[in-house]
């Protein structure tokens, strides 16, 4: 499995973008709930992941990067 | 006069003479205020205030994934006063498993994606200079390990110009192996082997041993090594990097969210 770090970390992080993409009501956004939804029903927060919880972490740092980098391209387009 | 596009929104309106290119143009107005999901009899649809969203062939768009279907209805509902399509990778990917411009079927796909093994970028070396030749040995080697020991196979690396001699065993292997993975994930797949330009960092990311990051930096080893000696366009070279590492992050994204079989409806990805 790749190095990702904490997943709190990713999550949060994860969380910060949606925000920043949806504006005032990120809380009501599906992607939101989606992903506080999935990370708490897999109690992704812990140091030791089983492994349908390291997917779920690799899957939520992979959507963060898609975030991240469309918000910088489009910041350079 | 150009026809008028139909009441349902479409994503691509009718070019200037008069027939439809499959790309849609670069920009256009945000035309709707809210975005919804809903269940549909073939999967997820997304409604753009009261249209459905059609594909740019016009079909319906429906994906099999709720996940899908919520990170697709985010990239329009982030849109601002212009729909930047340029920055939504996840709806392209979305359109093109649904429209199949290129007419492929999985045999071709497979074979399209296997064919990269014969010009993969971690099986081309350098000889000179030394200082890049070290950089590709330590930082691609653990990467071909990786997949010869994952799939048993043997993959080997070269400087010749015809690069390395793939035994048609190894060719197999990983067609057997992409064989299990259905319609829409392999398009993903063929995506991401497409933009890092090789089937084994692909596969490496896909089984999730690399981050996105690391794939496209492990891509794009000698630009990063010729921007570190020479300096780069810092402009120029973000901006590639970016596009690179949206564009791998969402084939990723993509490629998981359609081969999750418990969130999946099976019925679309028939093949």
């Amino acid at each position: 499995m790749a190095a990702l770090g904490a997943p709190l970390l990713t999550l949060r992080a994860l969380l910060r973008e949606l925000r920043h993409s949806a504006g005032r009501s990120y809380r009501d956004s599906p992607a939101y709930r989606h992903v506080l939804a999935a990370f708490r029903a897999h109690r992704v927060t812990s140091e030791k992941l089983c492994r349908a919880q390291q997917e779920l972490h690799f899957q939520a740092a992979t959507y963060l990067c898609l975030l991240r980098s469309v918000r910088e391209h489009e910041a350079l387009h | 006069l150009p026809r008028q596009p139909p009441a349902a929104a479409g994503s691509c309106p009718v070019g200037p003479c008069g027939h439809r290119a499959y790309a849609p143009p670069a920009e256009r107005k945000r035309f709707y205020q809210n975005v919804s999901i809903s269940q549909g009899e073939g999967g997820f649809e997304i409604n753009l205030d009261h249209r459905k969203l059609k594909t740019p062939q016009a079909k319906l768009f429906t994906v099999p994934s709720e996940a899908l279907a919520i990170a697709v209805a985010t990239e329009w509902d982030s849109q601002k006063d212009t729909i930047k399509f340029y920055t939504m990778h996840l709806t392209t990917l979305c359109n093109t498993a649904l429209d199949n411009p290129t007419q492929r079927n999985k045999t071709q796909l497979i074979r399209a994606a296997v064919k990269f093994l014969e010009t993969d970028t971690v099986c081309y070396r350098v000889e000179e200079p030394p200082a890049l030749a070290e950089l590709q040995k330590n930082e691609w080697d653990p990467v071909v390990a990786w997949a010869e020991k994952r799939y048993n196979v043997t993959i080997g690396s070269s400087t010749s110009i015809l690069g390395p001699n793939i035994p048609a065993s190894t060719k197999e292997t990983f067609v057997s192996h992409l064989a299990s993975y259905n319609m829409w994930a392999l398009q993903g797949i063929e995506f991401v082997i497409t933009q890092l330009k090789s089937l084994i960092l692909s596969m490496c990311l896909i089984d999730r041993h690399i981050t996105v990051e690391k794939a496209v930096l492990l891509s794009r080893l000698e630009e990063e090594y010729q921007i570190r000696r020479w300096g780069n366009v810092e402009w120029a070279h973000d901006y590639d990097l970016c596009e690179l590492r949206a564009r791998t992050a969402a084939g990723t994204l993509f490629v998981h969210l359609c081969s999750e079989s418990s969130t999946v409806k099976h019925k679309l990805l028939q093949d």
